[in-house]
């Protein structure tokens, strides 16, 4: 037993040593790799859960059915494939950052990314950090960030991926994704879309879901080339397309649509020069939507807001374990639209990051101060640690302060906008256990939230609803992720689950916020036999508080459901799978009114060439 | 083991077979057939979309505060957003917007006397002059020329005819034979009160009044029309008006005029000679006739979002949402004469207009 661990310990030990000595190669490699580099390097004391490709593949094609079923996180639905938001550990649906290749893309005017406007299929990665970002990934980074990203290879191989699908409610989906690389460029497409009738029969009821039509289009294409030995041209883009029929409520008809566009481009170019790397970057998004009231008129609002972005990095490695960044940015938003007038913001920013790696010990401090006309700026920072007790036991802590700034809606809505309003601002501070005994990972985080100036709308003495900074709110829980990857009978096995315990208490009432559970669970089991793939997803979301009295809730809800995968030939890979959701037939809501599908079935067959 | 559960068993069958006992023996008194005979009807329209509308029933006397009387009398839900009661004999006309709805109910038992489904789109509110109700109705919210006036014969609620109305008809009174209808806009802005002969069912007159007209009453041979003005977030902001028409003539005959354009008055009331309405959460005095007030009566403090207001003998009665919409508001009352509260009881789901027997 002894023996064994110090030959294990001897081991990792010749791992590390072998990994600093290549120390430059391998900083460069995920540099040169990953689109988002931060997340991998300065995330010291938060926990990063990568969703794996498989669980990826396996799920259904829009983010909210994968991250309802693979997060503690809690979405509240209007219905399959209609608006969908995220809380994370207790916050607001703007109190969530999406970062698509490091660039935070939540709307101008909302401050939200609706998730289910998000097609994973054209993503190579996904991961989950929970915790605070603002630092790095700017506003809405308070519960946590949710990260979409693209990936090159230099390794002169190429893959093709089409996949197609039918099911429940006429929906179909079909997705193509292809990548060619040579040793000097490295060429990723995707190309994915769902359309559905969404017609689904509202459980115990006669009534259907009317009006919930849907079809959307993304498209997505990432370029890297060397330029020389040491210089890198990377280029991402990101088309996304939606046509949507808001749906109804059990009590309320609808007629109405809503068209979205979204348009997201960024272009990095990459230096190394010994201990330095300088890294520029250009990002232009657009934005824009119309929404008709009624479909069969040509009446219609609108909102369209570009944004243009310049960053610079300079990263300087003071040594093999000590590094500085120093970051200058500068960012102009210019939105208009319907009871949308002047909406402009342009923020300069500028960040520091220190890391530095002990033998046991690791830490990172960085702190950042944006300037702005808009509003006062709180500085930034963020502290974190983390200590390695053994190999099977890591504590982290982190400390940060973060922002969610003004969206355009709440500063210059024609009905009520406020230009006088502060960011919301958030002190928060977690402890984070990680825990290995073998095949089993698991992670424990307590953490605690104070969010200043909450920003809610409410009406004023004239009755019109404006936005005011109001609430003090203390965020407190508990977040456990844990996975484990066996062999049961020579076969894959694999358990993953994640559970959250959520207070989100408003300092004035003593009530818990409205939409925010106290228990959520997820669980699901894989087993692989054979040409067989069987995976079981299920969830728990605890009932909900729809009054900010908590006199009135909506009762909570456990899901399944069943994906079997059968491979018939490996070269080239054919696999045809069957999704049954919600095997159980059970009536639900995530808010009151929107009933969710009841069980449901689709299929889809894959060829990898 | 076994004998203990058996035991258990058998006593808690013995148990169960008393609770029945004692249920038979002692039923429920029987309701009285007036139990709303006397006190305060509060109307909760509850959320936007949820279903989730009510009454309550406010008795001060023995401090009865009854939840939900017209789901549990008639056992079903009243529906998606209450607008507005009208109390009219023995009825209780209950417009139920969102649900395209009117629950006619006996006002003293509750229980359901009719229900009109059809020819309602978007109603507001409803008058009843002689074997006729009225009900205003905007239409589809976002079309300024589909709003009109709903007539249904009384006696047996059937549809009769409607009446093509401008935009965003709101509150209606009665004189005589004729229907005042106060066009608020809907969704957009309006400044019209159409006179409508209820024998022949047509409109008879515009008058232009202020914008955004909210209360109407009446005094010997005057209707008083208090409008709140354009709001802040329009292209031009207006001041309030107040205009007295000549029932006679339907002519305006005079009009005052707030001096600043943020001021916006609502809930004109009368009690005795004098008349009462509000800005904000203030309540002002005015005499009829003479210049408005400057300066404020008292402001009711307590209240979060002043939403119905009524005075009733001598007392103000505000309904009040919660400050943000979800949840139960309060119903609070004051001393007229010296603002002073004198009671709270706790509502249903957002209150917005209080009634009395």
């Amino acid at each position: 037993m002894n023996r064994n661990l110090y030959l294990l310990f001897t081991l990792l030990l010749g791992c590390c040593l072998h990994a600093s000595a290549q120390n430059d190669s391998i900083n460069w490699l995920d540099e040169v790799l990953l689109s988002d580099v931060k997340l991998k390097n300065n995330s010291e004391g938060q926990f990063v859960k990568e969703i794996s490709a498989s669980v990826i593949q396996r799920s259904e094609p829009l983010l909210t059915s994968l991250l309802k079923y693979n997060s503690p996180f809690f979405f509240r639905e209007n219905g399959y494939g209609m608006v969908s938001s995220a809380s994370v550990r207790g916050t607001g649906a703007s109190q969530t950052a999406v970062i698509w290749n490091g660039i935070n893309i939540n709307s101008q005017f909302t401050g939200q990314t609706d998730f289910n406007t998000v097609n994973i299929k054209v993503f190579d990665n996904i991961s989950l950090r929970p915790g605070g970002g603002s630092v790095v990934y700017g506003s809405g980074a308070i519960g946590g960030t949710i990260h979409l990203s693209n990936e090159f290879r230099f390794d002169g191989n190429s893959e093709n991926d089409l996949r197609i699908g039918y099911g429940s409610f006429d929906t179909y989906q079909a997705s193509y994704n292809a990548n060619f690389s040579t040793e000097k460029t490295s060429v990723n497409i995707g190309l994915a879309g769902v359309s559905s009738k969404n017609d689904y029969k509202y459980l115990g009821t006669q009534e259907r879901n009317e009006n919930g039509d849907f079809y959307n289009v993304s498209l997505n294409a990432s370029v890297a080339h060397w330029v020389g030995d040491s210089n890198i041209l990377k280029f991402y883009s990101n088309y996304y397309q939606g046509n949507r029929g808001f749906s109804g409520t059990l009590n309320l008809s609808s007629n109405s649509k809503f068209e979205d566009r979204n348009s997201r481009n960024l272009l990095e170019w990459k230096s190394f020069a010994g201990k330095i790397t300088s890294s520029l970057k250009l990002a232009w998004i657009d934005e824009s939507f119309k929404y008709y009231e009624n479909r069969d008129s040509d009446n219609f609002s609108t909102g369209d807001a570009e944004t243009g972005m310049i960053k610079y990095d300079l990263e300087y490695e003071l040594a093999e374990n000590k590094k500085l960044n120093l970051i200058a940015d500068y960012t102009d938003v210019q939105g208009e639209g319907t009871g949308i007038e002047n909406a402009e913001r342009k923020i300069g920013g500028i960040s520091a990051l220190w890391s530095h790696q002990l033998e046991k010990l690791s830490y990172e401090l960085s702190l950042r101060q944006e300037i702005t006309n808009n509003y006062d700026s709180p500085l930034l920072f963020s502290i974190g640690s983390s200590y390695k007790f053994s190999e099977s036991y890591l504590l982290r802590f982190n400390s940060s302060r973060n922002f969610r700034i003004p969206t355009f809606n709440d500063l210059f809505w024609l009905q009520g906008g406020n230009t006088d309003l502060d960011p919301e601002t958030s002190i928060q501070a977690e402890i984070g256990n990680e825990l290995k005994f073998n095949d089993l990972k698991i992670n424990l985080t307590g953490y605690f939230i104070d969010i200043d100036n909450l920003i809610t709308w409410i009406p004023d003495g004239s009755g019109v609803w404006r936005p005011v900074n109001t609430a003090n709110v203390h965020n407190y829980g508990l977040e456990l992720f844990a996975s484990w990857n066996t062999q049961l009978r020579n076969n894959p096995f694999s358990l993953n689950s994640s559970y959250a315990f959520t207070r989100s208490i408003d300092q004035v009432t003593g009530n818990q916020l409205i939409y925010t559970p106290q228990h959520k669970v997820t669980l699901s089991a894989g087993y692989e036999i054979e040409n067989f793939s069987i995976l079981l997803q299920s969830l728990y979301n605890g009932s909900i508080y729809t009054s900010t009295d908590n006199n009135y809730e909506l009762e909570g809800y456990e899901i399944a459901d069943l994906y079997i995968g059968y491979t018939f030939s490996n070269i080239p890979e054919i696999v045809l799978d069957l999704r049954l959701n919600n095997i159980f037939n059970k009536k639900y809501q995530s808010l009151p009114s929107r009933i969710m599908p009841g069980r449901s079935i689709n299929s889809t067959l894959t060829f990898k060439f | 083991m076994n004998y203990k559960n058996l035991f258990l068993l058998f006593f808690i069958a013995i148990f169960f077979n008393s609770c029945e006992d004692d249920t038979d023996c002692c039923a429920p008194v029987p309701e009285t057939d007036n139990q709303f005979q006397s006190g305060i009807f509060v109307l909760n329209e509850g959320n936007f979309g949820s279903a989730n509308a009510s009454v309550s029933f406010i008795n001060e006397e023995n401090e009865q505060n009854s939840t939900q009387i017209f789901n549990k009398v008639n056992g079903i839900d009243l529906g998606d957003t209450a607008q507005s009661m009208r109390m009219h004999e023995e009825f209780a006309i209950i417009v139920v917007n969102v649900s395209n709805k009117i629950e006619i109910v006996n006002r003293f038992t509750f229980e359901s006397l009719g229900t009109i489904k059809t020819n309602l789109m978007n109603p507001r509110f409803a008058e009843v002059i002689g074997d006729k109700l009225f009900v205003s109705n905007w239409g589809d919210g976002g079309n300024p020329d589909d709003d009109y006036v709903a007539v249904f014969n009384f006696s047996d609620f059937s549809f009769i005819e409607a009446i093509p109305v401008v935009e965003g008809p709101e509150k209606m009174i009665s004189v005589n034979n004729s229907l005042y209808v106060a066009h608020k806009g809907g969704f957009s802005f309006n400044n019209i009160l159409s006179v409508i002969d209820s024998e022949s069912n047509t409109v008879v007159k515009e008058v232009e009044v202020g914008d955004l007209p909210n209360s109407m009453v009446v005094q010997g041979n005057d209707l008083w029309v208090m409008a709140s003005g354009k709001p802040s977030y329009a292209e031009e902001e207006t001041p309030g008006k107040l205009s007295r028409i000549d029932i006679g003539t339907n002519e305006v005959m005079e009009f005052f005029e707030f001096t600043d354009n943020s001021i916006h008055p609502e809930n004109l009331q009368l009690n005795g000679g004098n008349a009462y309405f509000t800005i904000g959460k203030s309540v002002y005095l005015y005499e009829p006739g003479q210049d408005l007030p400057a300066s404020a009566a008292f402001s009711l403090d307590e209240v979060a979002v002043l939403y119905g207001f009524e005075i009733y003998q001598n007392r103000i009665y505000v309904a009040s949402p919660r400050a943000d919409f979800t949840g139960d508001g309060d119903l609070y009352i004051y001393d007229l004469n010296e603002g002073s509260l004198l009671g709270q009881y706790s509502t249903g789901i957002n209150p917005n207009g209080i009634y009395f027997n």
